[in-house]
């Protein structure tokens, strides 16, 4: 199985083959998962760029989410232990109290996977305390939030207020995705950054990352 | 003209007396706050039928529904009239409480197989979609089943009580539409099933997403004519087939797979002499042609906190189909002041309104909403409104 085979299936959104593929190149040609895992980052990337011209929309954004999921299936046990593994930089994800929306969320989780970071999912409707908690226990270095709903958005401030509060918001960037927000919004909520897609988050907290 | 006869001309791309107001929803919250709160809320009563019978109280509030949102509805179309609209919109909402409540959390589902929580909004029912559980093929066949047989004779009855009860009584003041708000063609489909399933089996088998879709507008047909003999001329479909970015899949998907469905609706409700307006939040420019190719009257929304260019609107499809919306619901009617709010409108009469076919609307509602902006939005639109325009 060799690397550009491994990047068109997942351009290709070949989500029934893609674990068979991973396997293949773990097994039979003892391939180095963290290799695999650029082939795999290089297919997303290819993937982002057809979304931002709109080759791609959001029904083939999750898709490659979910040929994603299926890959770091076989993956991630072959990744566990390994030297290179407890480096990548974490990232706390979760949609803020009051809000169940989670396909936003869920793109961002796999396309950070996919990007070697360390994704921690909270899940949905996750209250301020929650996720203080989990930076102190996991020392990330990124909390991304989603809120899709007006209603929701001034849960960034708690989020915000609570980091601070327990002595953390210097140690973490705080990013922010959701249709009510936009820069200067999620600004004035005490966010760092704000994205308005899962593609453009990735980008963000990887230049957050390397500054 | 009469509310019925300014929002029928803005439909028919006339000019009317001056250009209609209208929202998709008032919350009830806010009606609340418009019409004085009601001794008993709907909590009020969920949780005296949960005292008085512990042990079956699901079903026994699921079959007061049809009454509790006949009540929703009728308070929602009186907020209407208070504040000066000329068009409100109701519709019955397809759910019915889950037997097995040990979650907790008061869930509800739909005939499309969705999973919703009634949320406590200051007492009053609000419905929150949480997940799909379409998502597989042996279960969209049970959903189908389902939806043909015992849900097309429930809710075709249900809905006609419904709407004779509601127009009967608000339709000397205001011009009452139908939507099915929440139980859309795509939305259901995509949320019943998850967007995970849905996107799946789109890329995979798009004839299987195509006839799903169809069996969902079929019901929706067979509502909507339930509607129209008690009565209904004008439809809002509820859409959402953008997000804040853009269309949710390919304009060339939607095409295939789900203007077969729209054309089931759009025919049916022509035929018999009605208008039927698409509404979908999100940056939808994209999709305007498709709006149009599907038989659709109106287009609703036109969201601008997503990019929607309202000018770029009526140049492309201004003289084809009737544009309504444009008042953002992040800021304008949220927190805004009477004057952003009047210059809102003002922007959205001035570019939308030249040669009629034009309806100040809400993109959209939520209940941080102030009622004090959408009087303002209401008294401008009457103030800055009128034919012949002078802005």
């Amino acid at each position: 199985m060799d690397f550009e085979k491994l990047t068109e299936l997942i351009i290709e959104l070949e989500f029934d083959d893609i674990a068979e593929a991973v396997k293949e190149a773990i097994e039979v040609d003892e391939k180095d998962p963290f290799d695999i895992l650029n082939a795999i980052t290089k297919g997303m990337d290819e993937v982002g760029r057809r979304y931002e011209t709109e080759e791609y929309y959001l029904t083939e954004l999750v898709l490659a989410g979910e040929t994603m999921k299926e890959a770091f299936k076989v993956l991630k046990p072959a990744m566990v232990g390994t030297e290179k593994s407890e480096n990548r930089v974490k990232v706390i994800i979760c949609t803020v109290k009051g809000d169940n929306h989670d396909i936003g969320k869920n793109l961002l989780g796999t396309m950070l996977l996919s990007s070697n970071f360390e994704v921690i999912d909270l899940g949905m409707d996750v209250d301020a305390q929650v996720i203080v908690d989990k930076v102190k226990e996991t020392d990330a270095k990124f909390v991304a939030l989603s809120s899709l709903l007006t209603m929701t958005v001034n849960q960034i401030t708690i989020v915000h207020e609570a980091l601070q509060a327990a002595g953390l918001r210097d140690k973490v960037k705080l990013i922010v995705g959701g249709a009510p927000l936009n820069m200067e919004l999620a600004k004035k909520l005490g966010a760092d950054s704000f994205a308005d897609d899962a593609v453009l988050g990735v980008k963000r907290i990887k230049e957050l990352a390397e500054s | 003209m009469n509310c019925r006869e300014r929002i029928l001309a803005a439909l028919n791309l006339e000019e009317p007396d001056r250009v209609p107001c209208h929202l998709i929803l008032i919350d009830a919250n806010n009606v609340d706050k418009i019409l004085g709160k009601p001794q008993i809320t709907d909590f009020d009563t969920l949780d005296q039928v949960k005292r008085d019978n512990p042990d079956n109280w699901p079903k026994e509030i699921s079959e007061l529904i049809e009454s509790v949102e006949t009540s929703i509805f009728s308070r929602c179309v009186e907020a209407a009239i208070d504040i000066g609209l000329d068009c409100m919109q109701v519709g019955v909402v397809p759910v019915e409480f889950l037997d097995d409540q040990s979650e907790g959390r008061n869930l509800m589902k739909d005939p499309f197989g969705r999973i919703w929580e009634a949320r406590d909004n200051e007492g009053n029912f609000n419905p929150y979609y949480l997940y799909g559980t379409t998502d597989s093929i042996e279960k969209w066949k049970e959903v189908k089943d389902n939806i043909q047989g015992p849900m097309t004779e429930k809710y075709t009855k249900m809905v006609k009580k419904f709407y004779r009860r509601i127009n009967k009584k608000h339709k000397d003041k205001i011009f009452v539409g139908v939507t099915n708000d929440l139980a859309g063609v795509f939305e259901s489909a995509s949320q019943g099933m998850g967007m995970a399933f849905y996107s799946r089996m789109l890329h995979k088998d798009p004839k299987f997403i195509k006839e799903v879709h169809d069996v969902i507008a079929e019901f929706t047909k067979d509502c909507y004519m339930s509607y129209m003999d008690a009565g209904a001329e004008l439809f809002i479909e509820s859409g959402d087939l953008a997000y804040k970015t853009g269309p949710m899949m390919s304009p060339k998907k939607f095409y295939e797979v789900l203007l077969p469905a729209y054309k089931i609706i759009t025919d049916a409700v022509h035929e018999r002499g009605g208008k039927i307006v698409l509404h979908t939040d999100g940056r939808v420019t994209p999709l305007l042609d498709f709006v149009v190719d599907c038989g659709f009257d109106g287009l609703q929304s036109l969201e601008p906190t997503a990019g929607v260019d309202l000018a770029f609107v009526k140049k492309k499809v201004g003289d084809k189909i009737c544009i309504m919306g444009n008042i953002d619901v992040a800021h304008i009617l949220v927190d805004a002041t009477k004057e952003e709010v009047y210059d809102a409108v003002k922007y959205a009469i001035k570019t939308g309104g030249p040669g009629g076919g034009f309806v100040v609307s809400a993109a959209n509602m939520h209940p941080g909403v102030n009622v004090p902006n959408l009087r303002w939005m209401a008294e401008a639109t009457k103030e800055y409104g009128a034919y012949p325009l002078n802005l």
